[in-house]
């Protein structure tokens, strides 16, 4: 046939339909083995057993028991009869509750403002606020809050030397011991937090509703305050809920604030009991984990209760981008002013002091003659700084790839399949959100020193791989799923009905599809495990320390200049892997 | 090219069923339309010849192969049912070019990789789009996506070709251009079509045979002629085209071989004689169903408007009336015409005087154009 010829042929239909058509598609293995994908969701289920579910029925168990990890003793009551029946229970419920209030309340009256600042009105500079505000939330409270200590310590914080050098000022002018430093650190990091959480609401909420209420006779401030903010309302309520928990759970900040000034929450009592008691009192800071448990599960189902019938009607994410209100000069720049004073606070002044101190031997003695490299070097030749950066990649590293693994798992099962597994594997894959850091570390250090060889993970770094994807889950699964929603099930079952079996269609369209989905989790749980002190705290050993063990360790010796190096070391971490997320988003925009 | 048999197909989603045991027949090189309004079922009935919506009963063949039967346990899974199929959204992969896009369903039949590119550049050329091979499928238009749907469901030389409202994403002009495009291309390879619309117009142009659906059961076959002129039922005259449907207050008589009804206007009834065969009731008995008030359907463009004192033409039922309502839609007026206090008539005028608003008419109607329904 000439060139001619089969041109001709190639632009006429029916002989395109009279070739000889391709084969049949292969019956591929799994349908002839008979796999479906209800086989996965049952693996999946057992994973999340052994990572979720065991880890807590063990600690429940051990509550009832005289024993420490790696041995339970014998049963008793003992514990919990000792919270019981002293008023010691009643002190730490009080503050944790009071401690939890005022954080929230700040927090919230500080990012309502700022979230509905940048998304509805012409406050100077939004763009930048919108960028700048969430930043504090990527910085460890690790961090930020023994800079916070070094400049505000009643004995030699920089603020106080300061001022009895240069006013001649005896008695400290700032004590961030106790409760003031507590709340004033805490509030920070959560605004930034409930920002992050509640701008998107204000951002993609129908801008009609509003325009309604304006055409029908209100001002734009009655609109804001009759309409806008009751219609927010559920998701202002569960974001509160939320901090509220996070709240009763958070670590460093009552260890690094509360201890020194002797105020006690649940967690730092835990650890209390754990790590300066001799013997550690397990029974005692068990039985309290149990307590902590309940009073969360307790406010969850009020929660619950209340948000029950209500929904999201709100959030319709039109495309329709509402005018900015126009504020009066004077309000517009105040708020400006307040978001400038809470960066500086939040990381102006404390991530500044960190990098000023790295570069001096002796803290507080900043003169440029005496400015050095040292700490720098030093941090390279020092073996825990060495191990800690190691393992904090490698954990955090493997523990993001798995959560990636699992909640893309997870999401799949919920959002295209309707095994009735689907939401109990969500559910456990939340649920790790409501328990605090170190009621998890302790679980996890029951749970895994107890089996015997060769599954007694007790001291290996499998266990603290393990705490991360325990750790990472809720807020990687989710993300994962919100990935796995954006992808329209037509795109897979096109797949299908083409040809595909589900496992080509997992790897040729679901695979590429959820990249950036995949990249951005990896990234979330990284974040969450490099930062995390808790689960390390309670479960490393010689060799398996992390960075924020090491930072720890080096606060409490006092060696700050090399602390000053890791704690930019983390951080240089965190912000390099969101700039990789930000690449990867950007070359597909 | 095979035939596509359902029989007795049932799709229950927990207490709700969305499909009723079904029998449906597309023929050999049919383009078959599955006609409804949105939750009648159509789509699930596609979705189960897809093999993407488990059936809760009934049996499914194409040609000789069954390839979904209850009773048998037989479900061929969806990737070896070897049929192509356009989404509504279209689905084109926005990972992949226009040409890895339609050469998918080759790479998964395992086709050798030198005939993939011939058989890609000859589909493409088939639905006019030769040269846009390489670009990145995301940089397409609405109108181009849909021809990259349609070259990947046939670039296998699929048996069967199933079309979920695959014209609803487009806008108008081109919507109505694509619907002569798909006719002429379905009818040139005589593919056997499953089409699924909620758009009558498209449902009456594409078709060869239609099947209007509602609330999961089916309430006529036909071709687009019978539908739209012999509607069998209530719920398809309403549903398809434009009609008047007149609520009769007393039920009519049957006499002889005709159903006779009284139909009250300004003046004084009128009596109206229709053949028994006009009379379409459910159970289909004119007798046992004429105690019943039953519901007068004409078809606006049916109906001629004179001037009072005309003289109707014979066999003509005529009606007096009078001018309450007029709109003016370019090629036509629609007129709103009150026959008595109650009950308006909308009739359709493309020629003729212009009627002023409270003007005497008089409206004349051939029986054979009036169907009674119960």
């Amino acid at each position: 046939m000439s060139a001619v010829d089969k041109k001709s042929a190639r632009s006429s239909f029916p002989r395109f339909f009279d070739t000889a058509a391709p084969p049949d598609v292969p019956v591929s293995w799994i349908n002839r083995l008979g796999l479906k994908s209800s086989l996965f969701c049952w693996l999946l289920a057992i994973v999340l057993l052994i990572l979720v579910v065991y880890p807590f029925v063990v600690l429940l168990v051990a509550s009832f028991y005289t024993g420490q990890p790696g041995n339970l003793g014998r049963f008793t009551l003992r514990s919990y009869e000792a919270w019981l029946e002293s008023w010691d229970l009643l002190p730490i419920l009080a503050n944790s509750v009071i401690f939890a209030t005022a954080r929230l309340v700040i927090g919230l009256s500080f990012a309502l403002l700022f979230a509905w600042a940048v998304a509805r009105t012409d406050v100077p500079y939004a763009r930048s606020m919108n960028w700048l505000i969430p930043v504090p939330f990527f910085v460890p409270d690790l961090l930020t809050g023994i800079s916070w200590l070094m400049l505000g310590n009643p004995q030699n914080g920089l603020i106080n030397i300061l001022a009895a050098d240069w006013f001649g000022i005896r008695e400290p002018v700032i004590n961030l011991y106790g409760w003031g430093g507590l709340i004033f650190h805490a509030s920070l990091g959560t605004i930034s937090f409930m920002f992050l959480m509640l701008v998107g609401f204000f951002k993609t909420m129908d801008a009609s509703y509003e325009e309604a209420a304006i055409t029908l006779g209100a001002n734009k401030y009655r609109a804001m305050l009759t309409i806008t903010l009751p219609m927010l309302t559920p998701a202002i309520m569960s974001v509160s809920m939320l901090v509220f928990i996070h709240g009763l759970e958070s670590f460093e900040n009552p260890l690094l604030f509360g201890n020194p000034g002797g105020v006690y929450l649940f967690s730092n009592e835990i650890y209390r009991m754990l790590a300066y008691r001799h013997p550690p009192q397990y029974g005692s800071a068990t039985a309290l984990s149990i307590l902590l448990i309940l009073t969360t599960f307790a406010l969850l189902s009020l929660q619950w209760r209340r948000v029950a019938g209500r929904q999201f009607t709100v959030v319709t994410g039109k495309g329709y981008r509402p005018g900015k209100l126009k504020l009066p000069n004077l309000v517009r720049w105040t708020i400006f002013g307040l978001f400038v004073l809470y960066f500086v606070l939040a990381i102006v002044i404390p991530v500044g002091q960190i990098v000023v101190n790295s570069f001096f031997p002796i803290f507080g003695f900043y003169q440029w003659d005496i400015m050095t490299l040292d700490n720098w070097r030093n941090v390279f030749k020092d073996q825990k700084a060495i191990n800690g950066m190691r393992n904090t990649i490698i954990y955090s590293a493997a523990a993001a790839s798995v959560v990636v693994v699992i909640g893309g798992l997870i999401g799949y099962i919920r959002v295209r399949t309707t095994h009735w597994l689907g939401r109990y594997l969500e559910l456990a894959a939340w649920a790790p959100w409501t328990l605090p850091g170190i009621v998890m570390g302790l679980a996890l250090l029951w749970a895994w020193a107890l089996p015997p060889e060769p599954f007694n993970l007790y001291g290996t770094a499998l266990v603290i791989i393990i705490g991360f994807v325990v750790k990472g889950l809720p807020l990687g699964a989710a993300t994962m799923q919100s990935s796995i929603h954006q992808i329209s099930p037509e795109l897979d079952e096109c797949s299908r009905v083409h040809g595909g079996s589900w496992l080509k269609t997992a790897a040729y369209i679901w695979g590429p599809l959820l990249r950036r989905g995949a990249v951005a989790t990896f990234v979330i749980v990284f974040a969450v495990a490099a930062r995390d002190l808790t689960i390390p705290l309670l479960l490393y050993q010689g060799g398996t320390e992390t960075l924020t063990v090491a930072l720890l360790s080096y606060y409490e010796q006092g060696k700050l200049g090399v602390l000053a190096v890791i704690a930019l070391i983390q951080l240089g971490l965190v912000f390099l892997l969101l700039l990789l997320d930000r690449f990867v988003k950007g070359d597909e925009d | 090219m095979p035939e596509i048999h359902l029989t007795k197909l049932t799709k229950r989603f927990g207490l709700f069923t969305a499909v009723h045991p079904s029998d449906l027949s597309a023929r050999d090189g049919e383009m078959l339309t599955l006609l409804g309004p949105s939750g009648c079922g159509k789509t699930t009935t596609l979705r189960m010849v897809a093999g993407l919506e488990e059936p809760s009963g009934g049996s499914i063949r194409i040609g000789e192969k069954t390839i979904y039967d209850s009773s048998r346990n037989i479900d061929v899974s969806s990737e070896n049912r070897g049929l192509g199929m356009v989404f509504q959204s279209y689905a084109i992969w926005p990972h992949m070019t226009v040409a890895e896009n339609v050469a998918y369903p080759l790479r998964m039949r395992r086709v050798p990789k030198a005939q993939i590119a011939e058989k890609v550049r000859d589909v493409l050329d088939l639905v006019g789009m030769s040269g846009y091979g390489e670009k990145s499928a995301t940089r397409l238009s609405g109108g181009q996506q849909q021809r990259v749907a349609l070259a990947r469901a046939l670039v296998f030389q699929p048996q069967i070709l199933l079309l979920d409202e695959p014209l609803s994403n487009l806008d108008a002009k081109l919507r109505e251009h694509m619907r002569f495009e798909l006719r002429m291309m379905q009818q040139r390879v005589r593919l056997t079509a499953l089409f699924v619309t909620h758009d009558q117009d498209e449902a009456l142009t594409l078709s060869d045979r239609l099947v209007v659906m509602n609330q999961g059961c089916i309430e006529q076959i036909g071709t687009p002629e019978d539908i739209y002129e012999r509607p069998a039922t209530r719920f398809v005259a309403e549903f398809i085209g434009k009609g008047n449907m007149i609520e009769l207050a007393d039920p009519y008589e049957v006499v002889g071989a005709e159903a006779a009804f009284d139909l009250p206007t300004f003046d004084a009834s009128v009596r109206i004689s229709l053949p028994r065969e006009s009379v379409r009731a459910v159970p289909p008995d004119v007798e046992t169903a004429s105690g019943r008030p039953a519901c007068l359907f004409i078809r606006p463009e049916k109906i001629a408007m004179l001037a009072p004192q005309m003289s109707p033409g014979d066999g003509l039922v005529h009606l007096p009336g009078r001018i309450s309502g007029r709109a003016y839609s370019g090629d036509h007026h629609e007129y709103l015409v009150a026959l008595n206090p109650a009950t308006s008539i909308k009739v359709k005028a493309t020629g003729g005087p212009r009627w002023d608003i409270d003007a005497q008419v008089m409206l004349a109607i051939s029986p054979s154009q009036m169907v009674l329904y119960k």
